[in-house]
């Protein structure tokens, strides 16, 4: 044969796995679809919820940014016809709880069905994400509901007295040291605190009524929206799941309801990457994180 | 001899193609072969990862992959001439013949086949039959190790026996140091009392 022709064909052949593989590296879904699979994406909520990535030098954290990431990763690739929510969390921030709700909201407009699968615990904020979806699967002995509102501070002046430490504050308005470790909290200052937790619940009794409709009584919701925990058991006869079973059988519905005929490919869409988990931890707002003074937590 | 006819030459005819390159010496040739061969491997991996979700956590993402690449390139040059520098002399002390810089090239090109080997691998694995590309990544990967030693023996124009025992000698001393490593490690930890 021709030398250059055989050069032509060996260079012909790595250029066209060089565009394959350049492909699947800028759009993953291409893995898949030359392959020929549906995937179930897995999306993994585990630990506190918050804004903050968790790394090797962080506490573990359900990070809201990166989790709303994977959701829209999860909403563009053609090859992902249905998404489980695997959550293992007791909640945490209000506002983290929120945007993963609204994202998940938007995934299901694709009409890509999602499924929660419930672990140790789906509490509060966790409970919060699992009505953003259509179905729920809890196991019997998971740890749900705590469906409430929270803000908590802590008035250390005794101890501040006791080290002679006195804060000198100035500020431009009455309340813009409102919830101050430094000083007793006002009677008005506790209304308004209050106010603000209240308006947070009655969001969260929202979020539970509009993603459980038709499967709970709004009024018996409101009764046992008090901050009490239930078991998987319990909270399915009160509505508040869909199904007991574990983690495959969340897959298994997903494969239902999406139509899913043929093996599907089961791919965990938030897998921690090794790289991003040390450099993350190095960044200067991991170091320096200090905590909140106070925060509204479900 | 073009530069078409040099890559034909390594990959259907080795030994005429080694001569030529031990003599000539086309440094620049080589080591452009070489890196378009790394950066190449570099892309097809990236490929062969991200079809692997499982072991995709492991690979640095965006940015960072092209620093962990512009570093592979650095050190993959460093080895590469340290390599051909030590290899050269060891046949110098041993069987009075050194060529260090005709080594280098022939080392250069011989990582040709090198280049199939992932891309073999990446097309077996998008048609469902990735054990079969495993053992063509392989035999790419001893395809190459045959022209090494091939390079050494028509760089220093050895026998084919002593070319082999020059190829593996560094292999063997780096063992011997790690083993003389561990043996004093060992003989350092105090022995746990009763």
């Amino acid at each position: 044969m021709n030398k250059k022709l055989t050069i032509g064909l060996i260079v012909g052949f790595l250029v066209l796995m060089g565009i394959l593989s350049v492909r699947v590296v800028n759009k993953p879904d291409n893995a898949a679809s030359l392959r020929g699979n549906a995937v179930v994406g897995i999306i993994e909520i585990n630990g506190v919820l918050g804004g903050e990535a968790a790394s090797l030098l962080t506490t573990s954290a359900a990070d809201s940014n990166r989790i709303m990431k994977t959701i829209r990763t999860a909403a563009k690739r053609s090859d992902v016809k249905a998404v489980v929510i695997r959550i293992n969390s007791p909640g945490g921030t209000a506002v983290a709880a929120q945007e993963i709700g609204i994202e998940l909201d938007k995934l299901r407009k694709t009409g890509k069905p999602v499924v929660t699968s419930m672990g140790d615990v789906c509490a509060s904020g966790g409970y919060w994400i699992a009505c953003s979806s259509d179905y729920i699967v809890a196991n019997g002995t998971t740890i749900t509901g705590s469906i409430g509102a929270i803000m908590e501070t802590s008035n250390l002046q005794g101890l501040y007295d006791k080290l002679g430490i006195r804060q000198e504050v100035f500020k431009s308005g009455e309340h813009k040291d409102i919830g101050s470790s430094a000083r007793e909290i006002t009677p008005e200052e506790r209304e308004i605190l209050q106010a603000v937790v209240s308006d947070s619940y009655a969001q969260f009794l929202k979020q539970v009524k509009q993603g459980r409709k038709g499967k709970i009584n709004p009024g018996e919701l409101e009764d046992i929206a008090d901050g009490r925990v239930f078991t998987g058991e319990t909270a399915l006869q009160m509505g508040l799941v869909d199904s007991l079973g574990n983690y495959y059988d969340a897959v298994k519905q997903a494969e239902e309801m999406a139509g899913i005929t043929e093996e599907s490919k089961i791919e965990v869409l938030n897998t921690e990457k090794f790289w991003d988990s040390i450099l993350l931890g190095t960044r200067a707002d991991a170091l320096l994180h200090t905590q909140n003074r106070w925060q509204l937590k479900y | 001899m073009s530069l078409i006819d040099t890559i034909y030459g390594i990959l259907f005819d080795p030994v005429p193609t080694l001569q030529y390159l031990a003599r000539e010496k086309p440094l620049l040739p080589g080591l452009f072969i070489y890196l378009a061969v790394f950066i190449f491997n570099v892309i097809i991996n990236r490929g062969l990862t991200a079809l692997d979700s499982e072991i995709a956590g492991f690979i640095p993402d965006g940015n960072f992959i092209w620093v962990f690449a512009i570093l592979g390139v650095i050190l993959s040059f460093f080895i590469l001439a340290l390599t051909a520098g030590l290899l050269s002399l060891l046949g110098e002390i041993f069987y009075q013949r050194g060529n260090a810089s005709g080594l280098l090239v022939c080392l250069c090109f011989a990582v040709i086949p090198g280049v199939l080997g992932p891309p073999l691998q990446y097309g077996a694995t998008l048609l469902g039959i990735s054990w079969l590309g495993v053992i063509l990544s392989l035999l790419a990967v001893i395809w190459m190790l045959v022209l090494q030693v091939l390079s050494l023996r028509e760089a220093l124009e050895l026998q084919t026996g002593q070319a082999i025992l020059l190829f593996i000698i560094p292999g063997l001393l780096f063992f011997f140091v790690l083993l003389g490593f561990a043996f004093i490690i060992i003989k350092t930890i105090p022995p746990f009392p009763g």
